[in-house]
């Protein structure tokens, strides 16, 4: 009897697979449009890929399941809009649409997801990336990023000049950007390598801040967290103003001094210079730790 | 031009203290932008409203634990009330929300908006080194201020996840629930920790400046939160 049972459970849950596997709808949808278009995504639960072509077309396809109804493409050549649509008068929805998007490599691209990771590559205009629950994932040389999630993590692998990166729980990994870089996240953690920068703010609350770039000549950074540690991977023949301060958090450095006590409460101060002194680094915790740590010659030169 | 400068002058253009040429650029912007339209014409409203209120409105003190209920919830009170094209209009006219509270909160973060720029401007001009100084630390006054405009922000936020919603709105709401309820546990501690740090060194300009970083960035989680319930 149990056999039979097991039996009946595994047909009708194979028959429900397929029954649902059957309900998604693909989709393939293409339009002409301007080499340097932008391109606005809206999706609540799914996917979005995207990715840059050497075409002057907007092509869409992916599938459609639950009670999405269809994905909406509308605008111009040079602004299009590719939006999820739900059935009317609902107020649940289960349904998921996935999306692979290619556009050409100079559009800009905006995303505003809900439940959906974001996948962009080969991009070179700006992008604005918005995910609720959602990981966003970046690859290319786009011009600008400025991307936030809430749940989800930030993973930057892009030679970008102007990077904004926001979370409120998740982490933050940049490797290959330079120039112009804000991070700020709440439990995340921030771990930067590569790249000469000229200007640097990373915050956080409880999360680690790690820092393994290079600053550029007139530099200025600027790190600040509560309780999370802040690590500066800096090379031996670093040129910069140091002015360093925590509350009840240590402070370790392999430049030089590690600093005075306050005169009065806990915590420490550290300023100090090396080199001629031109770039401005300024730190300061809470209570998390601060490292400034020299980073081996090889590892700086690559 | 970007959106990055037309919200950089954002405020001032709601506020009048642009130049007729910036005034016409950025007005042609949001003619454009539809996302940037739509923000000017919601704050637009929130002032006329909040012009049309009483002078003294007090806020509510335990607004915390209603957040978090409302986010539990975040289900509709009452699901025959449309909303508005715009949700900020669309609170006046709801039984929802007690009509006092919606427009309240509308005005604390009106309050919230305008006041928190002004403050931090005028703390960093003052300030030699950019930052906060002794003679001009934004403690007590300024963070008051920034806890007042948080608790604005967060009856805003409660009233809104009470509307009745699509399934974007509603799945947005849900989602965000983790991830604002974790954030806002980890700020309100840390704001905490500061404001005791505080009251035993209460001269030191550090421990002033990450208060007000830290309500900074609450009030800034709660207003995204808002616009992304709001927006969706």
């Amino acid at each position: 009897m149990k056999t039979l049972l097991l039996r009946s459970l595994c047909i009708a849950g194979a028959l429900g697979f397929a029954a649902s596997a059957g309900s998604a709808k693909p989709i393939q949808e293409k339009r002409p449009v301007d080499e340097d278009v932008l391109v606005t995504v809206k999706n609540v639960n799914g996917t979005v890929t995207i990715e840059g072509w050497n075409e002057k077309q907007l092509e869409v396809t992916g599938t459609l399941s639950g009670d999405i109804e269809d994905v909406e493409i509308s605008g111009s050549s040079s602004r299009m809009t590719i939006e999820v649509q739900f059935p009317r008068h609902t107020r649940h929805s289960s349904g998921e649409a996935d999306l692979d998007i290619k556009v050409p490599v100079g559009a800009g691209v905006r995303v505003e997801v809900v439940n959906c990771p974001i996948s962009i590559s080969k991009l070179r205009g700006d992008l604005e990336l918005e995910a609720v629950n959602g990981d966003i994932a970046i690859a290319g040389e786009p011009a600008r990023i400025e991307a936030q999630t809430v749940n989800g993590k930030i993973e930057i692998d892009a030679s970008c000049a102007h990077v904004d990166a926001q979370t409120v729980g998740g982490r933050i990994v940049i490797r290959g950007a330079q120039g112009d870089l804000t991070a700020a996240t709440v439990g995340g953690r921030i771990q930067v390598t590569g790249g000469k920068f000229e200007r640097v703010r990373l915050s956080s609350v409880s999360g680690t801040i790690d820092f393994g770039g290079e600053l550029a000549g007139k530099a200025t950074f600027e790190g600040e967290s509560h309780a999370g540690d802040i690590v500066l991977h800096l090379p031996d023949g670093v040129s910069a103003d140091f002015d360093v301060s925590t509350f009840s958090g240590d402070i370790d450095n392999d430049f030089g001094p590690t600093g005075a006590r306050r005169e009065y409460g806990p915590g420490r101060e550290l300023t100090f210079s090396t080199g001629d002194g031109d770039a401005r680094v300024r730190l300061s915790t809470f209570s998390g730790d601060v490292q400034l740590t020299k980073k081996a010659q090889a590892e700086s030169e690559r | 031009m970007r959106h990055e400068d037309f919200r950089a002058h954002f405020h001032e253009l709601v506020d009048g203290g642009l130049s007729e040429a910036q005034r016409r650029e950025l007005e042609a912007h949001a003619d454009a932008c539809s996302d940037c339209g739509r923000e000017l014409r919601a704050l637009r409203e929130i002032v006329a409203a909040a012009q049309a209120l009483p002078r003294s409105i007090e806020p509510p003190r335990d607004l915390w634990p209603g957040i978090e209920t409302a986010i539990g919830r975040a289900a509709p009170v009452h699901a025959r009330v449309q909303r508005a094209p715009h949700g900020w209009r669309g609170w006046f006219a709801t039984p929802a929300v007690p009509r006092w509270a919606a427009a309240g909160a509308m005005a604390l973060l009106v309050i919230a908006i305008f006041s928190l720029g002004r403050d931090l401007d005028r703390n960093r001009s003052a300030a030699p080194d950019g930052g906060a100084s002794n003679s001009t630390a934004p403690f007590p006054a300024a963070v008051s201020g920034l806890e007042l405009q948080c608790r604005g922000a967060g009856q805003l936020l409660q009233a809104s996840l009470r509307l009745p919603v699509g399934p974007g709105t509603r799945a947005a709401a849900t989602s965000l629930a983790d991830g604002l309820i974790s954030g806002l546990s980890i700020l309100d501690r840390s704001i905490d920790e500061t404001r005791q740090a505080l009251a035993s060194d209460p001269d030191n300009p550090a421990l002033q400046r990450m208060l007000t970083a830290r309500y900074q960035q609450k009030l800034a989680l709660l207003h995204a939160a808002l616009l992304r319930v709001e927006t969706t």
